[in-house]
C-alpha cells in the first residue's frame, strides 16, 4: 500500500519539480525585458520599363499536339512556305516563339516551349535557312491565343508563332 | 537501486499519463507533438484590454484576438475556444497571473489561456501579452511590443510565435512570407505577402511575364525568372535594398526554374547551352557553370534535398514527365513516380522525408508526396487542378495554386491535405514560394 502511494505521488512532485521550475524565472524575465519595438517595412514604388513593340509581319503558325515538339506533316507543310518567304527576304530575321497549353507546369512547359521553337528551327535550318537569321524563345504557357479552357483553345495554343523582328 | 528502479519506473508511468493526453515530455517540459496534427488541445484567446479606455480605433482588441486564433488554427494542433462561452467580461477582468480567476478558464475545459491588453500614446500603441497554462494555473511567457496599427498583424504574429514555442518547444511560422506570381493585365509581376495573405506587396516590375520565385535560405533574396530582356533570364533581387541583377549565365537564352542550394552558394537550374533543356548548377553570379543533366528529354524543375546531397528534377526520358532523383553531380539518377503520365514540380521538404508534386488526372492537376525512395504515394488534393506546391519552412505545411473555387488563387494546407484555406482573395496567382523562417 505504502509502495503503490509513493508510486502514485512521485510523478506528481516530479511534475511540480518540473513544471515550477522555470516559472519564477520566466516571470522575472517578462517583467524586466524591455519592449520590443515593431516597426513596419518601407513603402517602395518602382518605375515599370514601357513593353517592347510587337513585330508587325507574322508568318504562319504551326501547331502541336499535347506534350509533343515534333512537326506533324501539317505544320511541316507551314514550314516549307515560312521557308519560301524567308528564302526570297533574305535580310529579315525570325524570331521562333514557341508556346503550350495551359494544361502542363510552368516550368515544364517553358521547356518544352524551347523544343517546339527548336524543332521548327532545325526543320527550317535542312531547308537551307541560315541558323543565324532563326532565333528562338520559349512562353511555356504564358501567352495563350485562345484564353479558353477547352481542347479546341488548347488546340490553338500550342503553337510556335514566327515573328519576322528585322 | 530499489530507490533508482522506482524513478525509472514512475518516469514511465509520467510519460504514458501524458503520452494518453496527446503530450510529451521533454527535459522537464510538457510539449505538443506537432504531428500528427490533432486539433484537440484546447486553448483560449481572449479578447485584449483596453488598458487606458481611449477609443480603439484601430480595433486592435478584436484583432489581437483574432489574429492570434487564426495563426493557431492553421497549425492543426488546437482547439480554438468559442469566445461565446468565455463567463468572464474581457474588459472587466485582469490580465495577469494574480488577477485571473482560472477557475472559470478550467470549467470551460482551457487548458491554456492567452490574454493582453493595450494602451495608445498619439499613434503608438503599446500591447502586453501573456500565455497562462490554466490547471494548475502557470505563468507561461509574456511580452511587451511598441508599435502602430499598421504593426498590429506583426506583433499578433510575434506574440503566435511565442505561444507556439512554449507548447511544442518548436519554431512558429507566423512571421513567414510568401513570394507568388500575380497576373494582372497580361502582365506578371512577383509579389510577397504574409504567410496568411495579409499585407499584399508587389516585388517586381518589370512590365513583362514573371515566374518561379524562390526564396535564398537566408530569407535576403528571391530569385525569379524574368522576360524583361526578351528572352527568360535568372534575376536575384534584394528585398531590403531592392537592388537586383541578372544572374544568367546565357542572357539571350533559357535560363528557367531556379532552385537554391541550402547552404545558399549555388543555384540549380534548366539552361539550353548545350542544345536541349538540362539541369545545371551554377554559383550565385551564374559562373562555375557545371552540368548534372544529360540525356534527350527534357529535365527540368530542380530542388534540392535538405541536406544538399541530392536533386529531385523532373525528366520526360522516359516518354512522359516523371520525378527522378541524382546526387548533387548528376550521378546514381533514381526515377521515383510510376504512376499517372505526367508527374511535375516536386519540392523536397525541409525535413528530408517527402517530396511534394503535382500529377496529371484527366485535365486537372492534384498534389501528391511520397517518400525519396519511391514508396508512401498519398494523393492530398482532389478538387480543381492543384499546381506548384511547395513546402513551409518547418515541412508541416504545404502550399500551392488551386482553381478549386474559380479563378486560380493560393492555398494552404497541413502536409496530410487537410485544414485548407484559401490565402489570396481576388485575382489570378500561383507559382508560389515559401520564405524561410524570417529574421
Amino acid at each position: 500500500m505504502k509502495k503503490l502511494f509513493f508510486l502514485l505521488i512521485l510523478p506528481l512532485f516530479l511534475g511540480l519539480v518540473f513544471s515550477g521550475c522555470a516559472c519564477p524565472c520566466q516571470k522575472k524575465q517578462a517583467a524586466a525585458a524591455p519592449a520590443e519595438i515593431v516597426a513596419p517595412p518601407p513603402e517602395v514604388e518602382e518605375e515599370v520599363p514601357p513593353p517592347a513593340p510587337e513585330p508587325s509581319v507574322s508568318l504562319e503558325p504551326i501547331f502541336f499536339d499535347f506534350d509533343k515538339s515534333n512537326i506533324t506533316p501539317d505544320a511541316k507543310a507551314i514550314l516549307d512556305k515560312n521557308a519560301e518567304w524567308t528564302s526570297k527576304n533574305p535580310t529579315a530575321k525570325i524570331r521562333i516563339e514557341g508556346n503550350c497549353d495551359e494544361r502542363g507546369t510552368n516550368e515544364y512547359n517553358m521547356a518544352l516551349g524551347e523544343r517546339r521553337a527548336t524543332s521548327a528551327k532545325q526543320y527550317l535550318v535542312t531547308l537551307g535557312i541560315a541558323a543565324n537569321r532563326l532565333t528562338t524563345v520559349s512562353y511555356g504557357e504564358e501567352k495563350p491565343l485562345d484564353p479558353g479552357h477547352d481542347e479546341a483553345a488548347w488546340a490553338k495554343n500550342r503553337r510556335d508563332d514566327f515573328k519576322v523582328i528585322e | 537501486m530499489k530507490i533508482l528502479f522506482k524513478i525509472i519506473l514512475n518516469l514511465f508511468f509520467y510519460i504514458f499519463v501524458f503520452a494518453g493526453t496527446g503530450l510529451t515530455q521533454d527535459s522537464g517540459r510538457t510539449y505538443i507533438p506537432v504531428w500528427p496534427p490533432k486539433a484537440v488541445y484546447p486553448i483560449a484567446v481572449v479578447e485584449f484590454k483596453n488598458l487606458d479606455g481611449k477609443p480603439d480605433l484601430n480595433n486592435t482588441s478584436k484583432q489581437m484576438a483574432e489574429i492570434i486564433s487564426n495563426d493557431l488554427d492553421f497549425t492543426g494542433l488546437f482547439k480554438i475556444l468559442d469566445p461565446a462561452s468565455f463567463l468572464e467580461n474581457p474588459q472587466r477582468s485582469g490580465i495577469t497571473e494574480q488577477d485571473i480567476d482560472f477557475q472559470s478558464w478550467s470549467v470551460i475545459g482551457a487548458q491554456s489561456l492567452v490574454k493582453g491588453g493595450f494602451s495608445q500614446t498619439g499613434n503608438q500603441i503599446t500591447i502586453e501579452a501573456r500565455l497562462f497554462d490554466v490547471n494548475p494555473p502557470r505563468f507561461r511567457v509574456g511580452r511587451r511590443y511598441i508599435g502602430t496599427k499598421e504593426t498590429i498583424r506583426k506583433i499578433a504574429h510575434k506574440f503566435s510565435n511565442e505561444i507556439y514555442s512554449a507548447l511544442t518547444g518548436e519554431p512558429g511560422i507566423f512571421e513567414t512570407q510568401i513570394a507568388f506570381v500575380k497576373a494582372e493585365n497580361k502582365q506578371k509581376e512577383v509579389y510577397t505577402m504574409d504567410y496568411d495573405g495579409y499585407n499584399e506587396r508587389r516585388f517586381s516590375y518589370h512590365g513583362t511575364i514573371t515566374l518561379s520565385p524562390r526564396w535564398s535560405p537566408d530569407g535576403n533574396l528571391i530569385a525569379f525568372t524574368s522576360y524583361k530582356g526578351g528572352s527568360p533570364n535568372l534575376i536575384i533581387k534584394d528585398l531590403i535594398t531592392r537592388k537586383e541583377y541578372v544572374a544568367s549565365p546565357y542572357r539571350q537564352d533559357l535560363n528557367i526554374s531556379p532552385s537554391w542550394s541550402p547552404d545558399g552558394n549555388e543555384i540549380a537550374l534548366t539552361l539550353k547551352k548545350d542544345g536541349n533543356p538540362e539541369i545545371y548548377a551554377m554559383d550565385r553570379q551564374g559562373k562555375a557553370v557545371r552540368r548534372l543533366t544529360k540525356d534527350r528529354g527534357i529535365d527540368v524543375s530542380p530542388s534540392w534535398s535538405p541536406d544538399g546531397q541530392k536533386i529531385a528534377f523532373v525528366s520526360s526520358r522516359a516518354g512522359t514527365p516523371q520525378i527522378y532523383t541524382m546526387d548533387r553531380f548528376g550521378g546514381n539518377i533514381q526515377r521515383i513516380t510510376f504512376e499517372g503520365k505526367y508527374n511535375s514540380e516536386p519540392d523536397w521538404s525541409p525535413r528530408g522525408d517527402k517530396l511534394v508534386y503535382s500529377c496529371q488526372m484527366g485535365n486537372d492537376f492534384q498534389i501528391f508526396t511520397i517518400n525519396p525512395d519511391a514508396t508512401g504515394n498519398i494523393q492530398l488534393t482532389w478538387e480543381g487542378s492543384n499546381e506548384s506546391p511547395k513546402w513551409s519552412p518547418d515541412g508541416l505545411h504545404i502550399v500551392f495554386s488551386s482553381t478549386r473555387m474559380g479563378g486560380k488563387n493560393l492555398y494552404v494546407m497541413l502536409a496530410n491535405g487537410t485544414n485548407v484555406k484559401k490565402v489570396t482573395k481576388r485575382g489570378t496567382n500561383y507559382s508560389p514560394s515559401w520564405s524561410p523562417s524570417l529574421p
